[in-house]
């Protein structure tokens, strides 16, 4: 499976509900993912889609739309609007500053913000027990510690913000296969974490008893602004010269400039999920 | 022979999905020459029967002790591209990355900066090097003007640097490096299959 099956067999009920007017399409493939309408999911079946006035019409594939897909049942009520007070549903795509995990056996965990527990909290996910007031990165760790997550190797998928532009985060969906390479998918598009090498440098603060150190951005200091680029000899020295088995946290560390930024951000959400 | 090509970086790398890899890079560099995108060409680099393909490393971001290797955000239009391109195409509108109606379809892509990058192959480096050289740039934006670069050096090397590169997936041998499962072509036209690789940021020190 592939993370767009994946997103599409934990959002079906969201479709099922919504009672969606597809249309034969008129283009070759979907406008998002650039999947030919042979290989989506629903085969052949394309929702049409205006960005805005004065955009050609677009055909989605069902999957790409389903984070537009509203859903009182489900996600309870967004907002209500006008004088009348209309309740407007909660759709995915609209969950800015909210993730989710896809485990490998296509269920679908919401983390939600303070703003968003309340409107969720009436529905059907959330009575399953599938929402959590936390950020994404921490639900992810608590699934992959108490094994809900299932196997790695078989994929999962990790949303870390819906965002305000659904499409970049559908037309770039990928699943992850291995902790070593975890893809963030969010609304500026995927991009890869070494999620291995953050579980290590937690071990190693556990073992060296730096627990609440690794969680102040002045620890890192050094690291960060080497990452950064710029390079203070210096400070690396008294940094390693103070910091207890030094050597092997080097070594731990992520050889991936961007995964060494906001480390001590990081490390708080892993160790204190660990906890 | 096996040789280490040195090239000078001068603007951030956008890392594609797949790591760029010197077969390909030559492969898009001999479409160009040819002036064809639609056949194979053939490549000035020694085939491996093992690997299944050529003999030429991914990329490697090289640090010096003064300059390490940086994490650097670059504005581009994303990939799902919703651009009003009447307004784009427009040469007095300027297109503000900081913020306004230009500013929900930008993304900031992780782009990556080092003083040099390496390839290892095992080939004929002269050639290698004038082909790599009508490329103009190495990652995702090339054509506006990210992974710019400028070949310093094609020295000999007896490392197996080259090795550093995707597998076929059910090798049964000690890799120089960690193993990662991934889909990938192990040749610039081959099929996608399951390969064993590197991770995707490597690195090492001049």
């Amino acid at each position: 499976m592939d993370a767009y099956s994946r997103f599409h067999a934990a959002t079906t009920r969201l479709r099922e509900v919504a009672d969606l007017q597809s249309v034969t399409p008129e283009t070759g493939a979907c406008a998002c993912c650039g999947r030919p309408w042979a290989s989506v999911e629903d085969s052949a079946l394309a929702i049409p889609y205006v960005y805005g006035s004065g955009f050609a019409k677009q055909y989605l594939c069902t999957t790409c739309y389903s984070p537009k897909i509203g859903s009182f049942d489900e996600l309870g009520i967004g907002s209500r609007r006008g004088p009348n007070k209309i309740p407007v549903p909660v759709m995915l795509g609209m969950m800015t500053g909210c993730g989710a995990v896809i485990t490998s056996s296509n269920q679908l965990f919401l983390a939600v913000n303070e703003g968003f527990r309340l409107r969720v909290e009436d529905g059907a996910l959330a009575a399953k027990g599938r929402v959590y007031r936390t950020d994404p990165l921490s639900l992810l760790m608590a699934l992959y510690s108490d094994g809900r997550l299932g196997d790695p190797k078989e994929g999962f998928v990790y949303i870390s913000n819906f965002g305000r532009k659904s499409l970049v985060l559908m037309g770039a969906l990928r699943m992850t296969t291995d902790l070593r390479e975890l893809w963030d998918n969010s609304d500026t598009g995927a991009s890869c974490t070494d999620l291995s090498a953050l579980l290590d440098v937690a071990r190693w603060a556990r073992e060296n008893d730096h627990v609440t150190q690794a969680q102040k951005s002045g620890f890192w200091q050094p690291i960060t602004t080497a990452a950064r680029g710029k390079l203070d000899q210096d400070a690396l020295t008294r940094w390693l010269a103070k910091t207890p088995n030094a050597r092997e946290l080097v070594h731990r560390l992520p050889s991936d400039p961007h995964d060494r930024l906001g480390l001590h951000k990081k490390m708080e959400k892993i160790l204190q999920a660990a906890q | 022979m096996q040789f280490r090509m040195l090239l000078a970086l001068h603007s951030p790398v956008l890392l594609t999905t797949v790591p760029p890899r010197l077969d390909g890079l030559l492969h898009e560099a001999a479409c160009r020459l040819a002036g064809r995108w639609d056949v194979e060409h053939e490549l000035p680099l020694s085939f491996d029967d093992e690997v299944q393909g050529y003999r030429a490393s991914q990329i490697i971001f090289v640090s010096t002790p003064e300059a390490p290797a940086a994490a650097a955000k670059i504005p581009t239009v994303s990939s799902f591209d919703q651009l009003e391109r009447h307004l784009v195409s427009d040469p007095l509108k300027r297109i503000d990355e900081a913020g306004g109606r230009f500013l929900t379809r930008l993304n900031k892509y992780p782009g990556y900066l080092s003083p040099y990058l390496v390839f290892y192959g095992d080939g004929d480096p002269e050639s290698c090097a004038e082909l790599i050289e009508l490329l103009d740039g190495i990652g995702r934006g090339h054509t506006r003007g990210a992974g710019s670069f400028t070949v310093v050096s094609v020295e000999p090397d007896d490392t197996a640097g080259w090795q550093r590169r995707s597998w076929p997936g059910d090798i049964d041998r000690d890799l120089p490096f960690d193993p990662i499962a991934s889909q990938e072509r192990l040749t610039p036209c081959g099929e996608v299959v399951s390969v064993l690789r590197p991770g995707r940021v490597q690195r090492e020190v001049a």
